[in-house]
């Protein structure tokens, strides 16, 4: 009689607990998910430890300062930094209010060593992103590392901006072929970052992104000889045929990672950290980083327009109540 | 006879039928009835704690597997990644070697650890009951960073120029309340092991760091605050033994503060699929302006006073490392400031 007292007090408890025990079968036919990857390789005299992630990932944030690296460097202005944007947001806001996000496919961590003596020293650390699409905006007062722009658009736009000197007379014909036989062609360039004041690549702490010295416009679509004309003239102290190429990067506000045209998704872009010049390896391209912080924005990433490269690129809206907008 | 009768029959009975009749007047109470509720909790002290684990220690063995990778380029092989050594420790342990006597308390009477059902009208989640765990309360109810602010030139308003430093008594006070932490894996792939990765940090807070959970739409749903503050955070390589370590790379004066989600405006949310695969989130803020302008702006006076209010109190984030220091070289200073996630969703796939 006391066991089946204990018995039915005990009842009720178990009615009110409803879990249930999975058996064994049950559970056997649960597999963990082999999201994350672990690589290791050896380039250029360093050993790589890549950690990726099998992630999807769709966001939209805003930061009022992202800052990398302040420290002295030699031969940069005092108190700058190797990576500096300001109100800096990935993604945007259309029109209709619609949060538009920034995607990234499989993030991954990346260190690199270098053995000596026996040790292996780490001598870089990066950040990466196997693809990203989306819009990348701020205000780029500093930067370091590699953005290869893809430049586009007509030659009688092209024309509009080029202003010949008083008796340059290649410049004037150079001007009337491009605005007038090549009015409708789509000339190409590609811009890197640059010092302004030369000309010359220069990828520490840049301010300006244009193209280098010895780089030529050209016509994809033209005929080799339209292109043999095209490159004997070529970029010289931030000016090609009378006409500026080389432009502040606080001019382009935002920026379409990935093409905007097909949609397709950039490859490469990553964000590092390294003591030393270390080339990273992305399938079968090698991408050298410079000491310091550095971002890396692959060939492809950025397609602008002559009119945005010239004029700049306004700030999309990142924010309900944007201080950019409102 | 009688007496034994009602012993042994009708007094079980009658508290068989109490105790059934006990349950049935049991009823689920309303959210709003719960989120009156408002406990003190119970705090949480650990006094002369000290967790040391790994096969160097005592021979066991933590490992992760399941795990694929390839080395060079080849094909896909099976990857170990053994935790040799993760310590809990109190100040001085020198990278993990003087643990075993060393402890730690973590949390104090005046400052536990929490663990709480507060009300949800004082956390921005009405009418619900919510479950905190909280980690000791900051010493002062604000942020410990210290902002220099500069005017948009380009548009309206203020933003942060610059982080100069954190209040750094946070270093310094409750010394014996703050641990050092420390973990060393090592990587094998294929059967070859390859390295040993250690991190150490050292005399790390965390106050001011809470969870708190709460239930909606049949699913839980949360926000969470991390703060970390330490002096150092160290990362090396060692060879395949664990010995002949490398070049350290010291982040120096490390503060984060960062918080995700905004109550019931912006829940958190965890949950994994059917398939095995998980998807966190941060709630989407789309849809809160009541009328729209001609660029997708808040226009009514509603939505831009919960946009105001969320730009200027909602959730943010701040990193600061003081600087980098490799093998004596130093890098200064990194920096990301007032970041704010307005949606974000995070789903994972097999590679």
């Amino acid at each position: 009689m006391k066991a089946v007292f204990i018995i039915m007090m005990l009842l009720p408890q178990f009615v009110w607990a409803a879990l249930t025990a999975i058996d064994d079968a049950e559970l056997s036919d649960m597999t963990g998910q082999a999201f994350i990857n672990l690589d290791r390789s050896s380039s250029g005299g360093f050993d790589f430890t890549k950690v990726t992630l099998g992630l999807d990932v769709k966001t939209s944030l805003n930061s009022d300062l992202v800052e990398l690296g302040r420290y002295e460097r030699s031969g940069e202005v005092a108190g700058s930094s190797d990576i500096r944007i300001s109100d800096f947001a990935l993604g945007h806001i259309n029109d209709q209010g619609e949060i538009v996000p920034f995607e990234i496919t499989d993030p991954f961590i990346e260190l690199a060593f270098e053995t000596v003596n026996g040790r292996e020293n780490l001598v870089g650390v990066r950040l990466g992103f196997g693809e990203a699409k989306g819009k990348l905006s701020g205000n780029i007062e500093y930067l370091t590392g590699n953005i290869d722009i893809e430049l586009y658009g007509t030659g009688s736009y092209l024309s509009s901006q080029m202003s010949c000197g008083f008796f340059d007379l290649i410049c004037e014909g150079a001007k009337a072929l491009v605005g007038g036989a090549w009015g409708n062609d789509e000339f190409a360039a590609n811009a890197s970052l640059v010092n302004a004041s030369n000309g010359n690549p220069d990828p520490i702490r840049a301010t300006h992104v244009g193209m280098p010295n010895g780089s030529n416009l050209s016509i994809p679509d033209g005929g080799g000889f339209t292109n043999f004309l095209l490159g004997l003239f070529s970029s010289s102290n931030c000016e090609l045929l009378s006409t500026q190429t080389c432009f502040p990067l606080s001019l382009y506000r935002t920026l379409d990672i990935g093409n905007k045209d097909t949609g397709a998704a950039a490859e490469g872009l990553f964000l590092s950290f390294q003591t030393k010049n270390v080339g990273w390896v992305d399938g079968g391209t090698t991408t050298t980083a410079s000491e310091g912080a550095f971002m890396n924005i692959p060939n492809g990433g950025i397609r602008t327009s002559f009119p945005e490269a010239f004029n700049g690129i306004p700030r999309a809206r990142t924010k309900y109540v944007d201080p950019y907008f409102d | 006879m009688l007496i034994r009768i009602l012993t042994n029959s009708v007094l079980p009975l009658f508290f068989l039928l109490l105790c059934s009749f006990t349950n049935a007047d049991l009823v689920a109470m309303e959210d709003a009835d719960l989120g009156e509720v408002d406990g003190e909790g119970i705090g949480v002290v650990l006094e002369d704690f000290v967790y040391n684990a790994g096969e160097q220690v005592n021979g066991g063995t933590f490992e992760i597997t399941g795990l694929s990778g390839r080395v060079n380029g080849g094909g896909q092989q099976n990857v170990v990644l053994g935790i040799s050594q993760f310590y809990i420790a109190g100040q001085g342990s020198n990278n993990g070697s003087n643990v075993d006597n060393n402890p730690v308390t973590l949390g104090r009477l005046n400052y536990p650890f929490n663990i709480e059902l507060v009300d949800g009208d004082n956390v921005g989640v009405p009418d619900k009951a919510v479950f905190e765990f909280a980690a000791p309360k900051k010493a002062i109810d604000a942020s410990y960073f210290n902002f220099a602010m500069e005017n948009r030139s380009e548009g309206s308003g203020q933003r942060v120029d610059r982080i100069s430093g954190f209040n750094t008594n946070v270093l310094s006070s409750r010394t014996t309340e703050r641990a050092d932490m420390g973990i060393r894996f090592d990587l094998e792939i294929g059967g070859s092991r390859f390295q040993s990765l250690e991190n150490h940090i050292e005399s790390l807070a965390i106050d001011g760091s809470y969870t708190r959970l709460w239930g909606d739409s049949g699913h839980m749903e949360g926000e969470l605050a991390v703060n970390l503050y330490t002096p150092s955070i160290e990362f090396f390589a060692c060879d395949a033994a664990g010995n002949n370590c490398g070049a350290t790379v010291d982040f120096q004066n490390v503060a984060i503060e960062a918080e995700l989600g905004y109550g019931e405006a912006q829940p958190v949310t965890f949950e994994v699929g059917a398939d095995g695969n998980f998807i966190f989130e941060v709630g989407s803020l789309q849809g809160r302006c009541g009328s729209l302008n001609g660029t997708g702006g808040c226009s009514d006076a509603a939505g831009r006073a919960f946009f105001n209010d969320y730009y200027q109190n909602g959730p943010k984030g701040n990193i600061y490392i003081g600087n980098v220091s490799v093998g004596g070289r130093n890098y200064g200073s990194s920096t990301i400031s007032n970041l704010q996630i307005q949606y974000l969703e995070v789903k994972s796939h097999d590679l």
